[in-house]
């Protein structure tokens, strides 16, 4: 097991509130258009925004420019990664034993980044 | 090297401030599996006998095991010492993430010696690993003291081992807080981190842990992870976390009240987890890769504590903050539970020591002169929370309080040690004994004192199938000694894995001896288990020997022997001191220690492997 190396994380957003960060495949993708050797790309059949291990160079332009914070870098490849939608058939929903993820197709922008989302959670749950 | 290992220990010696690593020679480590078997040894080898637990000869170990960070659900890590507080073998257990982030981060156990100049914290970040200032932390409580860190690091990813004020007032039941709501609480490991001006220890970790068998191991696994999903009496655990056993506890009379002058608590409807869940639980939380989430977050919204927020309230609090201190406010014992995670205190501990205070105040031993003006009734939970701060700061009677019942009890006189809940200094924690006799036995006899994860042969008292297919009689003190025996070194076992108490029934140890082997490549059996149990239970016991623990150390307050339950179910029950001389001496019989001086006999140590501390021991 790898954490580090997982597509997608767990944070502590906020004391005691952890928030799961993973990719929400853009619409309009900024890491598509921030990768200066193009080897970000989107699938046909899923459309999940793909990162191309083989012509990634490892800069990390796409992780700082991500507004979900969900691209990360390998930590012993030289390369970022992130959710691939594992084909069309993710693994993290199927393994879930709370039944909290759920894979539906209805393309959306990016969502509120975690700081956000744990911000909202904070108002909800904590006062 | 073995698969399930990171392949380190890393050794921290804050005097010389030299920092090395050392391979881990698993075949060295095999015979004692790893977690509390192999910090065990270490706690042995590496100190000198009869030292003080607050010397810089002391040495703290945070030890993972080879389960610790992998596919295998609900691991955890242990930390070890010697304690401040019973001067005997302490260790302490903890989920969170932090055990699993230090074995990514290359190590399987953390060994600190010696004692920093000034306030430290270590930074571990993979290979890099720094001692650094803690000046600017000193003084700050556990939650910000975290928060401060993942700041300076600009790394919310991090995970942190920290002390409160009460760490560095060596407060002697001062706990490590760690991933700011779990905490390694028993035994004063937080004095002894104070004591060597280690504010805390810091980790960042992206390496994997190789297994033998993979594929194997990962089926396995997933059987484990189903295992748990399936298992009824889990269902209840992951609703109501440990609260799930207030009410049946107080109706069973086993639920200390009142500084244990009770076992069945009129308020405990409004201590229960179903209580909690109505009132203060806003979402579940789970340590690393854990599916039975027995943690709960808790806000109070209304009432005079509101803005409290923590991780709990568990049973053991509820018992020792609430009943024992004939506390029924749900919104008060929370924030108690709060200031204690801030402060850096034992939750059950600090319970058991205001309850103490507390009928001390009540037989006129103590009085307002010495409260400062407080009314220390019993009750009173405004009261209660002063105490805490009081403690945490060593400020007025909490200086006294601070040292724990045994020695403020020593201290004071006046008869106040015949209600001084403890054992060998350890404060009993939330499990009545009059209604459950296997449990005195079980808290006389275990390692690090007055602990009731060491064994918990109460179910065995209330009717379950003993390991030998027998039913026992719940009064009586038949085969209890067997019981509490097996129990403690199945759990020596396990805790070397490391396994957690609430996954380990699902699991089971079949099922936990084959995720072992298909992580290492060994070939345990079952027999070979629980003998390695054994061996490390009789280490523990040698280590505490060659401390001074004698056979007069193995037993319990006269409260337990003297005092009947005056009301329940068990109205009417003590345990008789006979009964209980007889349990033990069968227990001695059974280990094969000398029934006159509760010793390891040479030829038992010999027959475990333990030559060694055998030679060691008799010298």
């Amino acid at each position: 097991m790898l954490p580090r190396a997982s597509r997608i994380r767990i944070f502590p957003y906020f004391p005691g509130i952890d928030i799961a960060v993973v990719c929400y495949q853009c619409e309009r993708a900024p890491c598509i258009e921030s990768c200066p050797v193009n080897a970000i790309t989107r699938d046909e059949k899923t459309k999940a925004v793909i990162i191309q291990e083989d012509l990634c160079t490892g800069c990390g332009a796409c992780a700082d420019t991500c507004p979900a914070s969900a691209i990360f870098m390998h930590p012993t490849k030289n390369i970022a990664i992130k959710c691939d939608l594992c084909g069309g058939d993710p693994e993290c929903a199927k393994h879930c034993p709370e039944k909290a993820i759920e894979y539906k197709m209805t393309p959306f922008d990016a969502g509120n980044p975690p700081e956000e989302i744990a911000k909202d959670l904070v108002t909800l749950l904590l006062e | 090297m073995s698969g399930g290992f990171a392949g380190k220990i890393l050794n921290v010696d804050l005097s010389e401030r030299k920092i090395v690593k050392q391979p881990l020679e698993t075949e060295k480590i095999k015979e004692f599996v790893g977690g509390k078997g192999y910090a065990a040894r270490l706690l042995w080898e590496r100190t000198p006998p009869n030292f003080d637990s607050l010397d810089a000869q002391n040495i703290i170990i945070l030890a993972t095991g080879p389960l610790t960070g992998t596919l295998c659900p609900s691991t955890r890590m242990c930390v070890v010492t010697k304690s401040p507080l019973t001067g005997t073998f302490d260790d302490s257990y903890v989920g969170g993430h932090f055990g699993h982030e230090m074995k990514f981060a290359g190590y399987d156990f953390l060994v600190i010696s010696g004692k920093a100049e000034q306030p430290v914290y270590l930074w571990i970040n993979d290979e890099n690993v720094e001692i650094k200032d803690a000046r600017w932390l000193w003084g700050k409580d556990t939650f910000e003291t975290e928060e401060r860190i993942k700041g300076k690091h600009k790394d919310r990813t991090i995970r942190v081992a920290c002390i409160g004020p009460a760490g560095e007032k060596l407060v002697r039941y001062a706990l490590v807080n760690i991933d700011l709501y779990r905490q390694a609480a028993r035994g004063g490991i937080g004095a002894v981190m104070g004591s060597k001006n280690l504010k805390a220890v810091a980790v960042r970790g992206s390496n994997t842990i190789e297994l033998k068998d993979p594929e194997y191991f990962e089926q396995l696994a997933l059987e484990a992870y189903e295992a748990i999903d399936t298992d009824e009496s889990l269902y209840t655990m992951k609703r109501w976390g440990t609260g799930r056993s207030v009410i049946f506890s107080s109706n069973q009379c086993l639920y200390p009240t009142k500084n244990y002058q009770e076992a069945t608590f009129e308020g405990a409807e409004s201590l229960s987890g179903e209580s909690m869940e109505r009132k203060i639980w806003v979402k579940r939380k789970a340590c690393f890769n854990c599916p039975i989430h027995c943690g709960h977050l808790a806000v109070v919204k209304t009432s005079d504590y509101t803005g409290t927020i923590v991780e709990g309230v568990e049973y053991e609090t509820t018992a020792m903050l609430g009943a024992d201190c004939g506390i029924d406010n749900l919104a008060a014992v929370t924030h108690a539970n709060m200031l204690c995670d801030k402060l850096g205190l034992d939750t059950l501990s600090t319970g058991a020591v205001v309850a103490w205070a507390m009928e001390c105040f009540e037989r006129g031993i103590l009085t307002e002169k010495d409260t400062g003006g407080i009314t220390l009734n019993f009750g009173n939970h405004k009261a209660m929370n002063k105490m805490i701060l009081q403690i945490a700061k060593r400020e007025g009677i909490g200086d006294l309080l601070a040292e724990g019942v045994k020695r403020a009890s020593q201290k004071i006189g006046k008869g106040s040690d015949g209600f001084a809940m403890h054992v060998k200094g350890l404060e009993l924690p939330g499990w009545a004994i009059r209604a459950a006799p296997s449990m005195g036995l079980a808290y006389a006899t275990a390692d690090r004192g007055g602990c009731h994860q060491r064994a918990w042969p109460i179910n065995y008292d209330l009717g379950s199938k003993t390991p030998d297919g027998k039913t026992l009689e719940r009064y009586s003190p038949q085969g209890k000694a067997f019981v509490t025996k097996h129990d403690q070194d199945l759990i020596a076992a396990l805790y070397s894995l490391v396994a957690c108490d609430f996954a380990t029934g699902a699991i089971g140890t079949a099922r936990y001896i084959n995720l072992l082997n298909a992580a290492t490549g060994w070939t345990y059996t079952k027999e070979q288990f629980m003998e390695t149990g054994e061996r490390i239970w009789n280490l523990t016991r040698a280590f505490n020997i060659r401390e001074g623990t004698r056979k007069e150390d193995d037993t319990l307050p006269p409260r337990i022997f003297e005092e009947p339950l005056p009301s329940g179910i068990a109205k009417g029950k003590k345990l008789p001191k006979e009964d209980f001389e007889k349990m033990r001496r069968e227990y001695y019989e059974l280990r094969g220690w000398n029934v006159e001086t509760g010793m390891p006999t040479c030829e038992k140590l010999k027959k475990l492997g333990l030559e060694n501390v055998a030679k060691q021991l008799s010298n």
